[in-house]
């Protein structure tokens, strides 16, 4: 049986995946996600196209800091956040060689090495096909971030708790 | 001067000339008979008309014609005084209205002072929730009494009495109370109430972010410098607009609209012109309801002695001037946006039609744009690179 592209399970459509560019502030960026429901987000960068594990952003940004440090880290741009905290296993590039929605999609699945597909149709773009499992978890999964006191929340605002003091600890995949 | 009459009885289907100019002077004129049939009795004015042969009644209606189109004609040549007289800027104003001017200044420097203040602000709404996060972070926590209705209802009421009217510090001052509620219950009873707090005051902060960015757009669009503040409203207007092309791209704009307008296709340049047209519509009524309002008050009486006549229709034209200034503002604003829109989209055509390459940076665009206003107003002896012309 074929299996094409656009029907695999490990095909993401492109308006599902919110899109934030460089001078987006962190907050805002999770925010965004939030609102989408989604654990990744499109991000362009010097050209290049990346999928951004937001978990894994998170822990870079938040794990051991203070809240004041917290605060400030939220209110940077996310370019700068990329720059400034060098995150390369956060972000996975999008092969710039995008693939058509008719395809095949076992060959690229086979693949040994874990990548991003963008998918096509003609000129437009569709979505993205994920043969690596973490990053389709990401995607189509939404993220709660837990505080301090164990409440959870659909933002993780400026890294406190919307209804506590407490600030974020952790994030958990739903 | 035959031909330009004739040429301008010719541009009288034009657009422009037939609403900015035109069509105030046939309203004026209007006004100006209405008042002359009015003060003299219509009886006497229809025996006048009646009297005429169909001869003469030709003769005259052609010949009122004509004047109508050349007065129509002097004012489109006074566009520039007019628009100069509204702004405050006019030799003329100044002297006769020197205090008015004075005023005028004074109260546009402290309105545009106000606006810089309001624009350059920031919103303290993040800086209370951060202090109230803090202050609750002290005395959170969740063993203890639980908070019952009676006292979440009259902690929401305590909430719901903050509004972002009130001073930073009455606020603050009203968060105590709401502070020291979470030192004597368990926090978790409570948590409800401190997300409804929270989110008001994210809500206001977003809300005061919007206005202060609101204040900064407006300030743009309605001032040009201090240095240059004009005494009106629409003098500053016309300035901002100015103003703009200088501090983003160091364009000269009253000197190079005239070249720019060569560039612009068709279609964008109809856009610009229609929102010109509704400002020296306006600006053109106004100027002929003050006169009306002039004649009314000083040659009125002349022709008939009727003081509440010509005071009320003095009155009437004043209230139709203010109308109609009010109307220049907005067009100004309106034509204002257009001009700027039309260096953002089509400055680097004109630097090519110049014979200026395109340059690669803002701050090399910038340079030329400097280099070609000091060649142009001063003449200055500058050198710039003139782009090869491309052999096909």
């Amino acid at each position: 049986m074929s299996n094409k592209v656009f029907d695999s399970a490990n095909f993401v459509a492109l308006d599902t995946l919110p899109e934030i560019d460089d001078t987006t502030s962190v907050a805002d960026a999770y925010r965004l996600l939030g609102g989408a429901g989604r654990a990744a987000f499109s991000y362009a960068q010097g050209g290049q196209r990346f999928i951004v594990k937001a978990n894994e952003l998170l822990n870079r940004l938040y794990g051991g800091a203070d809240i004041s440090t917290i605060r400030q880290r939220t209110y940077w741009s996310m370019g700068d956040a990329m720059r400034r905290l060098n995150m390369p296993t956060v972000k996975v590039a999008i092969e710039a060689q995008g693939v058509s929605a008719e395809e095949e999609a076992q060959p690229l699945l086979d693949q040994g090495a874990k990548q991003a597909f963008l998918v096509t149709e003609g000129d437009r773009s569709l979505g993205w096909l994920f043969n690596d499992d973490a990053l389709l978890e990401v995607a189509t999964k939404r993220l709660v971030y837990i505080c301090g006191n164990s409440h959870e929340n659909p933002d993780p605002d400026h890294g406190t708790c919307y209804q506590c003091p407490a600030k974020i600890v952790r994030s958990e995949l739903r | 001067m035959i031909n330009t009459i004739l040429g301008n009885i010719a541009s009288i289907v034009e657009k422009y000339f037939l609403f900015a100019f035109f069509l105030p002077v046939v309203l004026f004129a209007c006004a100006l008979a209405g008042g002359i049939v009015v003060s003299i009795g219509p009886d006497s004015a229809i025996a006048a008309v009646e009297n005429l042969s169909a001869a003469r009644w030709a003769w005259t209606s052609a010949l009122i014609v004509i004047v109508l189109i050349l007065v129509a004609y002097v004012l489109s040549a006074l566009r520039e005084a007019m628009t100069q007289l509204w702004s405050g800027d006019a030799a003329l104003t100044r002297l006769i209205l020197w205090g008015w001017i004075k005023l005028g200044k004074a109260s546009q420097r402290a309105a545009y002072r106000r606006l810089r203040t309001a624009s350059s602000g920031q919103s303290d709404w993040a800086d209370v929730l951060r202090e109230y996060e803090d202050e609750v972070g002290k005395v959170w926590h969740s063993a203890g009494k639980a908070a019952g209705p009676w006292s979440r209802w009259i902690m929401r009421i305590r909430i719901r009495m903050l509004h972002p009217q009130m001073s930073i510090d009455l606020v603050r001052k009203r968060l105590l109370p709401i502070v020291a509620m979470y030192k004597k219950f368990d926090g978790n009873s409570l948590k409800r109430e401190y997300e409804l707090l929270k989110r008001r005051l994210i809500d206001w902060d977003e809300r005061s972010n919007f206005a202060i960015q609101g204040c900064a757009a407006l300030l743009d669009r309605s001032y040009g410098a201090l240095a240059t503040v004009k005494p009106t409203r629409l003098g500053n207007i016309i300035d901002s607009y100015n103003y703009y092309a200088y501090t983003r791209y160091k364009i000269q704009a009253e000197l190079l609209w005239p070249r720019l307008q060569h560039v612009i296709p068709a279609s964008y340049n109809t856009a610009v012109q229609d929102a010109k047209v509704i400002l020296d519509f306006a600006i053109c009524m106004c100027t002929l309801a003050t006169l009306y309002a002039v004649l009314a008050l000083l040659a009125g009486p002349w022709l008939a002695f009727d003081p509440w006549l010509w005071g009320i229709s003095a009155a009437v034209a004043l209230l139709v001037a203010r109308f109609f200034y009010g109307l220049s503002v907005s067009a100004a604003m309106q034509y204002g946006d257009r001009l700027r829109s039309s260096f953002d989209l089509f400055r680097l055509d004109l630097l090519k039609q110049l014979g200026f390459g395109r340059p690669s940076k803002l701050s090399e665009e910038r340079e030329t744009w400097q280099k070609l206003s000091q060649l142009v107003v001063y003449g200055t002896d500058i050198d710039l690179d003139i782009a090869p012309e491309k052999t096909p």
